[in-house]
């Protein structure tokens, strides 16, 4: 083997040896009091993509004050529903909104921690994911009725912190 | 940590070997490719439930895009003081031949493992099922229902996750 095909043999390694590498990028907002909104977070531009699970925090910091047949309970809850969308192919990972509480770990205070929910969505290189978030009071399940007049939901809605991490593969285009 | 069925039938598609060279550059993009036609998707549906009876949620999925499920997770906003609601799940509009050269099962033995609250499976944790191949069906609807069994107002958010696949050469876009 001479110097060219050892130097080419070289370059094929380093080039196909860096095609793939575990990626895992992190995003923290605050998702504010009674506000729905949206922002982006730019995909590398090294190249695609490939996230294989995404791990999701939340507080719970609102309340919810439920009046039932004249008995009055107080909850902590996070009301938090979050939206994933690919900028590129303007597909959403989901039909609706997701509550926050449904996929995130864990689930509620004092609860066991279980690991990255697998989900799998390429984003192609320079792509942006956007995050929609809603923090708005949910519509009241309990309401007045004639027998207990004083029946009834009230949100105290607070601002909630939500921390991410995507998991994922990264394939580095040198083209 | 068990393996989804998501990550074993993705690494089919995609099984890289650190260190080997293998791919040229028509297949390195084949690999991306073939990615883009492997998504996952989530389904969710909530209820609101004040009259104590039966209630049916539906949706249908991606149009030319088969859907596999793959995992599912219930959240039930209120604790009912007695027996915990049930949910169901029925899938509809199967197309009369898979892929994989079978008739598309009748997915009734699905509905047991879906009995959330009754068969272990904890609120608001998401749960991933296997061995699901034959709820392989394009363009399904999904139905979702509920029996309270109790006559306290009730508020669920239930998340039914699955894997799209396309076949066609397509990528959506």
């Amino acid at each position: 083997m001479n110097l060219a095909e050892v130097t080419k043999k070289l370059t094929d390694l380093k080039q196909t040896q860096s095609f793939e590498k575990t990626f895992d990028f992190t995003r923290s907002f605050v998702a504010k009091a009674d506000e729905a909104n949206a922002f982006a977070i730019p995909i590398t531009n090294e190249g695609p993509f490939l996230q294989e699970s995404y791990n999701i925090r939340c507080t719970s910091n609102s309340k919810r004050t439920r009046t039932y047949h004249g008995v009055t309970t107080t909850e902590n809850i996070c009301a938090v529903k979050l939206k994933f969308k690919s900028q590129a192919d303007n597909a959403a990972q989901s039909n609706d909104y997701v509550p926050a509480q449904l996929i995130s770990t864990p689930f509620g205070d004092g609860m066991p921690r279980y690991g990255a929910r697998p989900f799998m969505h390429l984003y192609p290189k320079g792509d942006v994911l956007i995050i929609e978030y809603d923090n708005r009071a949910p519509e009241a399940l309990i309401k007045p009725s004639g027998a207990y007049p004083t029946d009834g939901d009230v949100y105290t809605m607070e601002d909630e912190l939500i921390e991410i991490c995507f998991n994922g593969k990264l394939y580095p285009m040198n083209k | 940590m068990l393996r989804s069925f998501a990550e074993k039938f993705y690494k089919q598609i995609v099984d890289v070997k650190p260190g080997r060279v293998i791919y040229s550059e028509e297949q390195r993009d084949q690999i991306l490719f073939d990615a883009k036609r492997v998504r996952s998707v989530d389904y969710v549906f909530n209820f609101d439930i004040t009259d104590g009876q039966l209630h049916t949620r539906g949706v249908t999925t991606t149009a030319n895009w088969y859907f596999i499920l793959t995992g599912a997770a219930v959240f039930f906003e209120d604790t009912p003081a007695a027996n915990l609601p049930k949910v169901g799940i029925k899938f509809q509009d199967f197309t009369p031949s898979s892929p994989f050269g079978t008739v598309p099962e009748d997915l009734g033995a699905v509905n047991a493992a879906l009995a959330f609250g009754r068969e272990g499976l904890p609120l608001g944790r998401w749960e991933e099922f296997k061995n699901l191949y034959f709820s392989l069906a394009q363009r399904v609807t999904i139905n979702i229902e509920t029996l309270p069994n109790n006559s306290e107002p009730l508020r669920g958010h239930v998340m039914l996750t699955g894997l799209e696949i396309n076949l066609y050469n397509e990528t959506g876009e």
